[in-house]
């Protein structure tokens, strides 16, 4: 009875210890390389990543679509031209050269009409040029693509300044109420600017009018500032 | 000596596994945790047996695969409706792994005790 008690556990030890070297090798291959070993948690992040990369896939195969495209035009001499003109033509779009169009958001920013005791505080009621700055920034963080303030579209180029008591824009001055219009995802730059303790929760606290609009169709001017036709000081390194 | 058989086999056996290295695919990890416990339990279970002279050869064998098989199949029915059912398991048995533990402890001190009196008994 004895032995018997002793073989029997042995072979149950037998596998434990397989068992636990299995259980020990498997932590220590997967603990290092995932954020998590749970199976539901991992799954979510796989879902995200294939879905990322689905999407990546998609662009690879657009642009490869497009150097064929380029390739075939080139081959073909004539067409050389063209595909130049089509490149110089999304070129022209990104600097700002053109009229826009899409759909986008539009904010209003004006002084509150609180008039101050003291003519000094009144600065602090007004739009300074750092406001437009910062809600224009914040816009481009969200993914804007074509950014105006009043009616001036902001390029590469754009300055947005105080001079004396009012804001230049390209070197045009404005005044308020100043209105940005912004073409871009309007969800997306609507969420940024209204994030939670974001830009407008910043400026509507202290005082100021704001209102955040989205549009469906936005038409922006060219750029039409310093610099737009002719570069002075910059030449093009290597190339043709 | 052969009472060391069962302690040489689990060592033997571990470093074997260990060093070829296989691994049991992500998904089935925790379960096999769960199963791992269960192993140990009945280990810790069959010595108490043994050293309470209540030990039975098919009880025991037949509880240490039953109970490895239905922990890891517990857990994984939990995991299909989305209860911690393998927290059960986890409680359960490691409730009962101290408990037989103490009792092991008890069991060899009693015997130690036992025999030294014995012993000095005959002399």
């Amino acid at each position: 009875m004895k032995k018997e008690l002793i073989l029997s556990l042995s072979i149950v030890s037998i596998m434990l210890g397989a068992l636990l070297a299995l259980g020990i090798r498997t932590q220590q291959t997967y603990t290092p390389i995932l954020p998590t070993t749970n199976p539901r948690e991992l799954s979510a992040i796989f879902k995200t990543l294939q879905e990322t990369n689905k999407k990546l896939q998609e662009e690879i195969r657009i642009l490869q679509n497009r150097i064929t495209d380029y390739e075939e035009k080139l081959s073909s001499g004539k067409g050389a031209i063209q595909a130049l003109n089509e490149q110089l033509q999304t070129i022209k779009v990104q600097a700002g050269l053109t009229d826009v169009m899409g759909p986008g958001v539009i904010i209003t920013l004006a002084d509150s009409g609180y008039r101050a005791p003291l003519a000094e505080l009144q600065n602090l009621y007004i739009v300074h040029d750092y406001d437009l700055l910062q809600v224009i920034n914040e816009l481009k963080a969200a993914g804007a693509e074509a950014i105006a303030l009043n009616g001036q579209r902001l390029s590469f180029y754009s300055a947005i300044r105080c001079v004396g008591n009012v804001i230049q824009v390209n070197g045009v001055p404005i005044a308020s109420p100043y209105k940005i219009e912004a073409i871009g995802d309007p969800d997306v730059l609507l969420s940024g600017l209204k994030l939670p303790g974001g830009i407008v929760d910043l400026l509507t606290n202290s005082g100021l009018k704001v209102e955040v609009k989205k549009a469906e169709q936005l038409v922006l001017p060219p750029y039409s500032g310093p610099g737009s036709s002719r570069l002075g000081f910059a030449q093009p390194v290597g190339g043709p | 000596m052969l009472l060391l058989l069962p302690a040489f086999g689990l060592l033997v056996s571990f470093l074997i596994v260990y060093f070829t290295h296989i691994t049991v695919p992500l998904i089935y990890a925790p379960y096999l945790s769960v199963a791992i416990l269960a192993a140990f339990d009945s280990i810790v279970g069959g010595v108490r047996a043994g050293l309470e002279r209540k030990f039975d050869n098919s009880i025991f064998l037949s509880g240490f695969f039953v109970n490895t098989a239905a922990a890891a199949l517990l857990a994984w029915i939990g995991d299909l409706v989305g209860v911690a059912l393998y927290l059960a398991a986890v409680v359960a048995f490691g409730v009962r792994i101290f408990q037989n533990l103490s009792l092991i402890r008890r069991l060899l001190l009693q015997e130690i005790t036992y025999r030294r009196d014995k012993s000095g008994g005959e002399r």
